[in-house]
């Protein structure tokens, strides 16, 4: 609901505005002299030196994880590409050697520039295979090309998951895990 | 050494020095180093960093080369013309603007002595309103040459705006020739040289209050500058008469609102605050003495250059309404009164 | 007729009704797995076992036949209780893979765990291993730990194709389906059972793994493989086929089609003409889109027509009705004469596949014969061929055989339309890409007379032109004739406009036609309904084949 507020009524004092403007430029020149002797007040943080340390719970570029023997643990069941809002995630499945994993991704693509950061993808994945939990922020670039993760890069990431298949988490497996 | 013993130069060579001297190095110097100190000291004002990031090397001088790498970046970007059935016009704009404002400091006297000064007109005060009143033609070429919308509002605002305080500023101006008895500038200045009650120096801000305060206001509308600038309101016109404007073409129009800052700040010294006078010294005959009262006269300048800046990152801006308001049915009577009063006074001190 | 009640409903129903057909004409569903209506009732699924009063114990709906007074109760709490059982039974030793199972989104086990079920399991040992991955032929795969032994694929073998080779081994859980020895699933209409598996257990090769069923989008369509003209759909995603299943039909194919009808997309990719071709200026000849291509071959029928050479127009006889109509009224009208060619015929069977591969032949026969009267053949084009100043054959796959190559090197201008590389390509000066036929709306007649509408999700390729829009350009540009249609004219007036022309279409319309097609007048009476006279009654399709819509609704295309 709107808020009414009574229009100002100033005095004559102040509607000739000499005293105002002269209070206005006291109040910043003393600003500007805190601001010169010290910077309590500047809460700019020098970005590429400085680095604020990102929440623990932060969605960055996503990392797909491995099995203890250092296979993919995807297993392309495409379910992060249908919960994926963006239509990001491209996957190509192929058999693997194995029967028992049956299934195995040959190509794990992940288009950044149409992903949303949104985190679907890894509350969709059934075998804890993607995360985003790298901690690395999207990639800032002007081409089309570079914003295409391809599997090597994704696989590239990081060691073997700290979950076991069926959602439980043992807190004793050091892993490369970030919590 | 001694200056007037050394008039033996060719008076056009004494003149360029004059004009090298003075306009080039501290004019337009000053007018280069706002560019930079404004970002910097309005971040200083609003707790920010400001530019930082230029740099020779490591050097970064807090940002210092950013004065210089703009320039560089300016030169060598596209100067886009709009699709307009002026070109010339629209390219020949900005300096328009620029060289009557420039023109203006040929009457200032920056020292003490007749030889202080580019040119010791003798109507000096009449040649300022005269030139500088053209400066709006910068403004409104650019404006009707961009064939943009937004510039044509931008043009038509300034020059509303810049002809109706040219009015306020003017009567304003006219209490101070009237207690000095001069258009001249030099000789205002030295009768600001004289001691009031014995202890205020007679400068036009002790004898003419109200009229420093309206020069001000007038000056800053004149100037476009928050919080008048409602003709490059970025918030509603892009950047107003200069919106069509890029490379070269945009940064001479920064420029000219750089060099005006100077401007106001070098006439309101000259006029309010006692030009090179020193309280209680006398016009210098040694060049120690001449040195102290153009510095004096330089840093008085340079405060009123401050006051504008300090000004502008203060207050919020003006409604077009409001300007136009201020403009006529506040600074214009109090300009009359303060002429009136003045009048009265002046009278009654000669029946005195 | 007996009567009969199910859950309160009453419906007569003739003699020899199961339970379960009785119950789906009043629109009651009753689960079930193994039960297919084109295979024999073997009732070893129990998912469908109902109460019937008078019985002492739950009977299973699809083997018990109906019977007067019989009153039918299939939602009580003892039925839920039994159904329940069976699929914590059924999947007690599954692997619930769903993740990574090809049939998870249109897998009936899915459906009716969820639907009548939701139990967790209570198994706490370890699942029986079996097999998985294990090839059963050249075009299916087996997982044995997903089979839910429901034997529907054994029963194929043995009644449908009568090859026998799959069987089901060894007793209780360890039961497993596997080849009957010495054999290979290698019949020619093999992949049939991967539609009627209700589970994931056999799936095809070629599918296997390249797209998951909800990104799939569908169209009902006609296959072109053949004469048959099997109903089909055809499943894309993007702007490519990823498979095409066969569609009920009770009038053509019934449940089925044969593996070769499913491959005809994958086969003619491979063929695909990449450019068309016209000679250019120097002579040499330069690569044309389908506009440039009419141009040259309509700068040739100008010169034809100056000069009063013959012209003539050879049509392949697997167009849709739209193009032979347009190019036989183009053909009337220009004084050209008509050719019809075949495609090069193939091994048929009893069963579907037939001998002639081309799939309007009777559709071709019928309108020509109406607009185009004395039309012939490959032999009678051979005889005039050296006569002939331009021939343009529109083509869909002609076979060139000996006397035809040389016919095509007779004629002084040869002007080819297209989608297809190859002998007839090649030997043209003017190639003009057509739009493939599986890219177009329109119809086709099968070899019984069946008129249906062929469809496709796919988008036309960019620069290229469907034969009867490039027959309305050269008739206006060539001959500046008044027809009945124009470039602009879309697939379904043109058929209106062959109801109106040619007799045998008179009743029919475009949107009455529909999905499952409707026969040519044959001298007044309807062509005969070839699989009606069996006694399958209407709503047969099978109740647990992915022909029903997505189980859940899917928000995207690509």
């Amino acid at each position: 609901m709107a808020k009414l507020v009574d229009r100002m009524q100033p005095d004559l004092v102040t509607q000739s505005y000499v005293i105002e403007v002269a209070k206005g430029v006291a109040l910043t020149s003393r600003q500007f002299v805190r601001n010169l002797f010290g910077r309590k007040d500047t809460p700019t943080v020098q970005y590429p030196e400085v680095k604020t340390p990102y929440p623990a719970r932060n969605r960055g570029r996503h990392r797909l994880m491995r099995r203890p023997d250092g296979q993919v643990r995807c297993v392309a069941c495409m379910l992060c590409a249908t919960a994926c809002p963006a239509n990001c995630i491209t996957i190509v499945a192929a058999e693997h050697p194995d029967p028992g994993i049956e299934k195995v991704p040959t190509t794990f693509g992940i288009d950044l520039l149409k992903c949303i950061y949104c985190g679907f993808c890894e509350e969709a994945c059934p075998c804890d295979a993607i995360r985003m939990d790298s901690g690395r922020h999207a990639i800032p670039t002007d081409t089309r090309v570079a914003q295409k993760t391809a599997i090597v890069s994704l696989l590239d990431k990081d060691g073997p998951s700290t979950a076991v298949q069926g959602g439980e988490f043992k807190a004793d497996h050091a892993g490369g895990g970030h919590h | 050494m001694e200056l007037t013993g050394h008039l033996v130069l060719d008076t056009v060579l004494w003149t360029l020095i004059k004009v090298l001297g003075f306009l080039f190095v501290f004019v337009l110097g000053t007018a280069l180093v706002l560019t930079w100190l404004e970002r910097k000291y309005s971040a200083l004002l609003q707790n920010r960093i400001g530019p930082n990031r230029a740099n020779i090397g490591s050097f970064r001088l807090g940002g210092l080369f950013h004065m210089m790498a703009d320039p560089i970046k300016m030169l060598f970007k596209e100067d886009f013309t709009p699709t307009t059935p002026n070109p010339i016009m629209h390219r020949l704009a900005p300096y328009v603007g620029l060289v009557p404002v420039l023109v203006v400091f040929a009457v200032i006297p920056f020292g003490p002595t007749d030889q202080m000064q580019i040119s010791a007109l003798g109507v000096g005060i009449l040649f300022i309103f005269a030139i500088s009143s053209l400066n709006v033609y910068g403004g409104v070429m650019g404006a009707w040459a961009s064939n943009s919308k937004w510039s044509l509002l931008g043009g038509l605002r300034i020059s509303a705006q810049m002809i109706s305080y040219e009015v306020a500023m003017g009567l304003s101006l006219c209490g101070i020739f009237m207690v000095y008895g001069s258009l001249d500038l030099q000789s205002i200045v030295r009768a600001q040289g004289q001691v009031l009650f014995g202890f205020l120096p007679a400068w036009g801000l002790f004898m003419q209050p109200l009229a420093f305060v309206l020069y001000l206001a007038c000056a800053i509308a004149e100037n476009k500058r928050a919080p008048f600038d409602v003709g490059e309101a970025e918030s509603e016109l892009v950047a107003g008469y200069f919106t069509e404007y890029s490379a070269m073409g945009f940064s001479v129009f920064m420029l000219n609102e750089f060099v005006e800052v100077v401007m106001i700040g070098c006439l309101g010294a000259t006029l309010f605050l006692g030009g090179w006078q020193i309280p209680g010294l006398v016009e210098g005959t040694t060049p120690g003495m001449i040195a102290l009262q153009i510095a004096a006269f330089l840093l008085k300048a340079l405060f009123l250059v401050w006051l504008q800046l300090t000004i502008r990152w203060t207050l919020p801006r003006f409604r077009y309404d409001q300007i136009m308001r201020l403009g006529w049915k506040i600074l214009l009577p109090a300009a009359l009164v303060n002429l009136l009063v003045t009048g009265i006074v002046l009278m009654a001190l000669d029946r005195a | 007729m007996p009567k009969v009640t199910i859950d309160g409903h009453e419906i007569e129903v003739p003699a020899g009704t199961t339970v379960v057909r009785a119950a789906k004409q009043l629109g009651v569903d009753i689960p079930v797995f193994c039960y297919h209506p084109g295979l024999s009732i073997p009732a070893n699924c129990r998912m469908c076992l109902v109460e019937i009063e008078k019985s002492p114990k739950p009977l299973p709906a699809c083997y018990t036949e109906v019977t007067e007074g019989m009153v039918v109760r299939t939602r009580t709490e003892k039925v839920a209780a039994t159904q329940k059982s069976v699929l914590e039974f059924i999947l007690l030793n599954h692997p619930v893979d769903c993740p990574i199972c090809d049939q998870a989104g249109e897998c009936v086990l899915q459906e009716h765990y969820a639907t009548w079920s939701t139990k967790p399991s209570r198994l706490f040992h370890e699942k029986v291993a079996k097999p998985k991955g294990k090839i059963l032929g050249p075009t299916v795969v087996l997982d044995a730990e997903r089979c839910i032994l429901c034997t529907r694929c054994v029963r194929f073998t043995e009644e449908v194709t009568g090859t026998y080779e799959l069987a089901v081994q060894d007793r209780g859980e360890h039961a497993e389906l596997t080849n009957t020895p010495n054999k290979v699933l290698d019949n020619p209409y093999s992949l049939n059972v991967v539609d009627i598996c209700p589970v994931g257990a056999l799936t095809s090769r070629e599918f296997r793994f390249r797209r998951r069923v909800w990104f799939l989008d569908q169209r009902d369509s006609v296959c072109t493989g053949c004469a048959r003209g099997c109903s089909v759909r055809v499943d894309s995603h993007g702007n490519q086929v990823e498979r095409v299943l066969p569609r009920y039909n009770p009038d053509v194919n019934k449940w089925w089609m044969c593996d070769d009808g499913r491959r005809v997309f994958e086969v003619r990719k491979t063929r695909v003409l990449s450019a068309g071709k016209a000679p250019g200026t120097s002579g040499a000849p330069r690569e044309v889109n389908a506009l440039d291509g009419v141009r040259a071959l309509a700068a040739w029928l100008q010169q034809a027509k100056t000069s009063g050479g013959a012209t003539g127009v050879a049509l392949s006889a697997s167009l849709t009705n739209e193009d032979v109509y347009a190019w036989g009224r183009l053909a009337a009208a220009s004084g050209a004469k008509v050719y019809v060619l075949d495609r090069t015929a193939a091994q048929g069977d009893k069963l579907l596949r037939l001998a002639d591969r081309d799939a309007n032949r009777a559709g071709t026969k019928a309108i020509l014969d109406t607009v185009a009267p004395g039309w012939g053949g490959a032999v009678e084009l051979a005889k005039d061929a050296a006569g002939l100043e331009v021939l343009t054959v529109v083509d869909h796959d002609i076979a060139v055989t000996d006397a035809l190559a040389k016919a095509f090197g007779d004629v002084a201008h040869l002007a080819v339309i297209t989608d297809l590389s190859g002998p007839l390509a090649d030997a043209a000066q003017v190639v003009i890409p057509a739009t493939p036929l599986h890219n177009r709306e329109g119809t086709v007649v099968n070899a019984d007379g069946w008129v249906q509408r062929l469809a496709s999700p796919l988008k036309a390729p960019v620069g290229t032109v469907a034969p009867h829009v490039a027959a309305a350009q050269l008739a206006q540009a060539v001959y500046g004739l008044e027809l009945d249609f124009a470039d602009r004219t879309r697939p379904a007036q043109l058929f209106d406009h062959i109801a109106a022309t040619v007799s045998a279409f008179q009743h029919l319309d475009y949107v009455e036609v529909g999905d499952l097609g409707r026969g040519l007048t044959n001298g007044g009476d309807l062509a005969p309904r070839r699989a009606r006279t069996e006694g399958t009654p209407e709503w047969e399709p099978d109740p647990v084949a992915p022909t029903y819509p997505r189980p859940f609704a899917l928000r995207r295309g690509a």
